[in-house]
């Protein structure tokens, strides 16, 4: 088999429980983004602007959607006859099978996996981040250095360094300190999750920490500050541009709205940087004599009657006459009746809205669907449920199951 | 499902000014994001078509690029898929003859080739979605040797005096057939889509050929009305059939028409087309649509009102666009104001450009043009 330099791991195992009804039933990089994307588009397409083709992606919980989803890699141009893109759940062995246990062990269950390709580097990467990158400037710096391993950083505001973990590097990149959430940052350079491995390095620490008990397999807790501890070259690599971390609804409703900013904060409408989807196979979208659209994004499918304000619009959503939305996330096939206003709602999958539903417009003590992951006002309503004509679901709301009570409210 | 075997002809010597100068009119860009082949070939798709032979005649490279290897239309197979079929040119004379007839005598391997049972001849210029499952039920229960499509309130504002018009009794048997009649003696036009076994396709064209004919429906179909149980099939759904830039400017509008739409892009019967992973369209704070059609990719700051908008095009503030058909990746600056405008792919309309057509002239503007 032709060698392959560097082969792509994308970590996409994570349950995502903070991103709650969403991720009921799905993987969290199968979540959908930006209109017509699905997280893990980002990476995906990364990789395949990199030039790296051969990608491995680990997934274990709820994966149906995210491995019928990604099938054959050829909507990212990763259907290859050398490498490509693999779905690699954990399974069962010689003796019992078992679970994903952190992220460093996600990629011990697949050193054969790796190890066919025989490569020079192993590029780990997240499935749950929105972000364009060219991988290669990384894994030529990483060559330059001579590194053992080269980590992504960038330049994140102090006040927010403490939620994230902190690589303190000399004049020289040279990483010399890492610390994981610290109280008091040294630095406000944060670790993107992005590594660039020497495999022979990588294998050996993967190895050591597989016979640690102690250990919780994880690539920032363990192998990272295993690494450090044996004074292992280190360099941290600078990002500079657009990079979220979609893994809480706060996040997530930011990271769409910033698409859909004057000028966008992110930037899709790049024609040498394409963010590659499986496409819906849908007409455009029509819209009608009464809609009124602004500072929003629409995309195939779509039939638009009523007012759409500063919000994101996936494929195949019906939004009916005299219905307004406003800094919405409308996901995939979801139709919104007459007259409904939904402000800051994220609306799953399918679901239906009946006519004059309000969401997300008045506060109220007693929520019946009042949840901790909902904060800023933002309501989720969880996909392919009805929500009944008439009703009023309150700010910071997760509705998981529709039942209507009594006379309309909720 | 049916076992057959489909062949559109993509190049009827159909002009469309400048619009396919450099493309056959199967090429033709429609409804936002699609080509005029895409509404026959995805209908042969959906009724589980698996060889698909695409005749095309003249400048079919822009064809060739949409077609790719047919894998948007699930074509690209071990067996059969897409194929499209150049003309050839050799010593028979065949190729880039006087007729359909040359054409499609000129792929006779091909045909001989296939394993189907039957075969679907069509031309690529409907907009339709046509289920040919049904028309095969048709076609056997009828004992039918060869069956023609016709559809009686064809969507076209030219007479019907410019098509293929047949006559046809109660039993669904074809009596008469007139080409371009200048008084039709019925409102029932041919699709120029026919049904009929492989061999017997092969066989009327060697027949014809050896006569030295060449127009299938003049001198094979209309010779034959008499001698063979031609049955016509009522095709009851919408076609845009697209001839000229009256129909393709009036198909193109009433695409805007939620009936149309619903009809022609059934869910369960979608249109393929070649994917091009535009990003959806964004929509500026000064946005004012109406009443339109809008592909991805595009960027719309102005005013857009009656019209279809392709993928990748910008509309700049304070433009006015009305009643315009503006086609990929064209630009129109701020401040323009367009109406009554055919615009074909990649066109710059400068800041502050004033076009304005009429309906029974839309204005026309050739492909990569600044204005």
């Amino acid at each position: 088999m032709a060698r392959t330099e560097c082969v792509a791991m994308i970590l996409a195992g994570g349950q995502g429980s903070r991103l709650g009804v969403l991720t009921d039933d799905l993987a969290k990089p199968a979540v959908p983004f930006g209109g017509k994307y699905r997280i893990i588009d980002f990476t995906l397409s990364n990789c395949t602007h990199s030039g790296i083709t051969t990608v491995g992606v680990l997934t274990q919980y709820q994966p149906l959607d995210l491995n019928t989803y990604i099938g054959n890699g050829g909507p990212w141009d990763l259907d290859r006859n050398i490498g490509g893109v693999y779905v690699l759940p954990p399974y069962v062995r010689m003796k019992a099978g078992e679970w994903y246990k952190g992220t460093a062990n996600a990629i011990y269950q697949n050193i054969p996996f790796i190890e066919k390709f025989d490569p020079e580097y192993v590029l780990v990467l997240s499935g749950d981040h929105i972000y364009k990158m060219d991988y290669t400037n990384m894994i030529r710096y990483h060559k330059k250095t001579g590194a053992a391993v080269t980590i992504a950083v960038m330049s994140v505001p102090w006040e927010e360094a403490s939620r994230f973990g902190i690589m303190n590097t000399d004049e020289t990149g040279r990483i010399t300190e890492f610390q994981e959430k610290p109280a008091q940052p040294a630095s406000n350079q944060a670790s993107m999750g992005i590594y660039v491995f020497n495999w022979r390095d990588l294998k050996e620490y993967l190895i050591a920490d597989e016979q640690d008990p102690s250990s919780d397999n994880d690539f920032g807790k363990n192998i990272i500050p295993n690494m450090l501890q044996n004074r292992e070259e280190m360099f941290a690599f600078q990002f500079q541009g657009y990079w979220k971390d979609v893994g809480t609804i706060q996040s997530l409703w930011e990271a769409n709205m910033d698409i859909i900013a004057s000028p966008p904060v992110f930037n899709l409408h790049d024609n040498n940087w394409r963010i590659y989807s499986k496409n819906p196979i849908q007409p455009p979208h029509y819209v009608s004599s009464d809609a009124y659209i602004v500072n929003s994004c629409i995309t195939e499918g779509c039939n638009i009657f009523g007012r759409v304000e500063h919000s994101v619009v996936s494929d195949g959503v019906t939004i009916e006459k005299g219905a307004i939305i406003k800094d919405c996330i409308i996901f995939p096939n979801v139709h919104i009746g007459e007259g409904a206003i939904l402000e800051k709602t994220i609306v799953g999958q399918g679901t239906t809205i009946g006519k004059r539903v309000k969401s997300g417009i008045r506060e109220s003590g007693d929520n019946p669907y009042a949840s901790d992951l909902c904060s800023e006002g933002i309501v989720l309503i969880k996909g392919d449920i009805t929500i009944d004509e008439d009703t009023e679901i309150y700010k910071n709301s997760m509705v998981r199951t529709y039942q209507r009570i009594g006379g309309g409210e909720v | 499902m049916i076992h057959a075997m489909g062949l559109i002809l993509s190049d009827n010597d159909i002009h469309i000014n400048t619009l396919t100068e450099k493309r056959s009119v199967a090429a033709l860009p429609i409804a936002g994001r699609y080509r005029l082949i895409d509404f026959i070939l995805s209908s042969m798709v959906n009724s589980g078509i698996t060889n698909v032979g695409v005749i095309p005649r003249l400048n079919y490279s822009s064809l060739m690029d949409h077609l790719g290897s047919g894998k948007e239309w699930d074509l690209n197979r071990k067996n059969g898929g897409l194929q499209i079929l150049p003309p050839y040119i050799g010593r028979g004379m065949h190729g880039l003859g006087e007729g359909n007839i040359d054409l499609v005598a000129a792929v006779g391997g091909h045909i001989k080739r296939s394993k189907q049972k039957h075969a679907i001849l069509a031309d690529g210029n409907n907009v339709l979605n046509i289920d040919f499952d049904d028309v095969m039920d048709f076609h056997l229960s009828n004992h039918s040797d060869i069956t023609l499509v016709y559809n009686e309130e064809l969507q076209t504002d030219r007479a019907l005096s410019a098509h293929t018009i047949l006559e046809v009794d109660q039993n669904n048997r074809v009596t008469g057939m007139e080409v371009r009649p200048r008084r039709p003696k019925s409102k029932k036009v041919f699709l120029n889509i026919m049904l009929t076994e492989r061999n017997f396709l092969q066989h009327l064209i060697d027949e014809a050929v050896a006569r030295g004919e060449h127009d299938i429906a003049r001198d094979i179909l209309m010779k034959k009305v008499s001698r063979l149980n031609i049955c016509a099939y009522d095709f009851k759904g919408y076609v845009g059939c697209i001839d000229s830039i009256r129909s393709y400017y009036d198909n193109s509008i009433r695409i805007l028409n939620e009936n149309v739409r619903k009809e022609l892009f059934n869910p369960n019967r979608p249109i393929y087309t070649k994917i091009k992973d535009q990003v959806p369209t964004n929509y500026g704070s000064y946005a004012s649509v109406h009443n339109s059609l809008i592909a991805d990719g595009c960027t719309i700051e102005g005013e857009v009102k009656n019209s279809i908008i392709f993928r990748g095009v910008y509309i700049g503030k304070c433009a006015r666009v009305s009643n315009c058909i503006v086609m990929q990746n064209s630009v129109i600056q701020d401040g323009c104001e367009l109406d009554h405008v055919v615009m074909d792919k990649e066109v710059i309309v400068r800041e502050s450009g004033r076009l304005i057509g009429d309906y029974n002239y839309p204005m026309i503007i050739g492909k990569g043009a600044v204005v």
